[in-house]
């Protein structure tokens, strides 16, 4: 009997325990699921290489820059040309040529109602040009004269990765304006004339300089397909 | 403090974007060292009658009547090959070095411009024993800080 009765007061206590704990516990209200489907599409433009294109003869480019939501997380792409016509000491180097970047971006700032962007990213970039060169050789001029030389690569492909940072801020209705910053490394390329060893490659820049720095001032302007659902209300 | 971190952080950050010097690296000389064939440690004096070099286009004496134990030769700007004649002081015969090579330009930067490598240096004809010659470097490239004999990287050495 005595027994039976202890065992009934042990099966109780953990109910009991339960019980005590639900009445102290504050309420768990259940998180709301992340809704990972995009709502919109920005597009973009760099408004430097604009600047340095009808401000500038050495420079002629552009840029386009879209991304897609899904929810603070990004896919973005960007796709542009250049082309530079540059004086160097002994002279001129000239090359044009198209790429793309792909990647990534992740927005810290989650929870803002407007979707401004404080973000970190990373991009693979893809390049694919020609260029040329007229230099003066003044090697050893004493034997053999000045030789003028002239070297080019008629189809370059070279490949790219980058971190990035930057912000978007939406400035009124679906315009929006940020920056991108560059670190820029790993450039490669292949399908070089042995002759000339490739010097600069559109979106990368100095294939030589490792890293290497980028910096887009950009407008967008944003579609929505799809409203964002409203952020549950603090209490 | 915050000032301090600040400055050296955007000094780095302009660093980044410094061009640097112009230190340029790009020769056309040739260098060959002699050694002894007996004894690999030791250099040797050898006197010559003449070095000559040519391609195509030129033909001249880089040196006559030196006794030397190590020279410098440039090779043709204008071609991709250059035959070196030397000829020893009381050897009846000359030997000669027919040299290949490939003329790569390279930009170094805006700021300092266009230079010619010459790289991936190959002996196509030689009258030398192949035990005679020995290759140490198939780029030409020297100290741009100095003008010395010992600032051009060694290309070959030659056993007598």
């Amino acid at each position: 009997m005595l027994l039976l009765t202890y065992q009934a007061g042990w099966a109780q206590e953990p109910s009991q325990k339960k019980a005590t704990q639900e009445k102290t516990a504050p309420q768990k209200t259940p998180k709301p699921k992340k809704d990972f489907s995009p709502t919109g599409i920005r597009i973009g433009t760099d408004l430097i290489d604009l600047g340095k294109t009808f401000g500038g003869k050495t420079f002629q480019g552009w840029e386009v820059n879209g991304d897609v939501d899904f929810a603070n997380y990004y896919l973005a792409a960007d796709i542009g040309s250049w082309a530079k016509d540059l004086q160097v000491p002994n002279g001129q180097y000239t090359n044009g040529g198209n790429y793309f970047r792909v990647g990534a971006d992740v927005n810290i700032l989650g929870k803002d109602p407007d979707k401004n962007m404080l973000f970190f990213g990373f991009r693979y970039g893809r390049s694919m040009f020609h260029e040329s060169l007229h230099y003066t050789d003044t090697t050893n001029s004493k034997f053999f004269g000045i030789a003028d030389r002239r070297v080019s690569n008629s189809s370059v492909s070279g490949g790219w990765a980058e971190v990035t940072t930057g912000l978007r801020v939406k400035i009124w209705k679906g315009l929006w304006m940020g920056y991108t910053a560059r670190l820029k490394f790993a450039p490669g390329t292949k399908g070089n004339s042995p002759s000339l060893s490739p010097y600069d490659m559109p979106g990368y820049g100095p294939v030589n300089s490792k890293p290497w720095w980028g910096f887009n001032y950009q407008v967008f302007w944003r579609f929505n397909w799809k409203k964002d659902k409203p952020l549950p209300a603090k209490k | 403090m915050k000032y301090v971190f600040a400055f050296f952080v955007g000094g780095l950050i302009l660093g980044c974007f410094s061009e640097g010097d112009c230190l340029i690296t790009a020769t056309n000389q040739l260098h060959i060292r002699l050694k002894k064939r007996s004894n690999l440690a030791k250099d040797t004096a050898v006197s010559f009658d003449y070095i000559q070099f040519s391609s195509v286009e030129h033909s001249s004496v880089a040196s006559g009547n030196v006794t030397t134990q190590e020279f410098l030769v440039p090779l043709d700007t204008k071609s991709d090959s250059t035959l070196i004649v030397f000829k020893r002081t009381g050897s009846a015969t000359e030997d000669f070095l027919l040299l290949s090579y490939l003329r790569q330009t390279k930009v170094i930067s805006k700021d300092c411009g266009a230079y010619t490598y010459y790289v991936n240096l190959k002996v196509l004809s030689t009258n030398l024993d192949s035990t005679q010659i020995r290759v140490f470097n198939t780029v030409l490239l020297k100290d741009p800080t100095s003008t010395a004999l010992a600032a051009y990287a060694l290309n070959y050495q030659i056993l007598y």
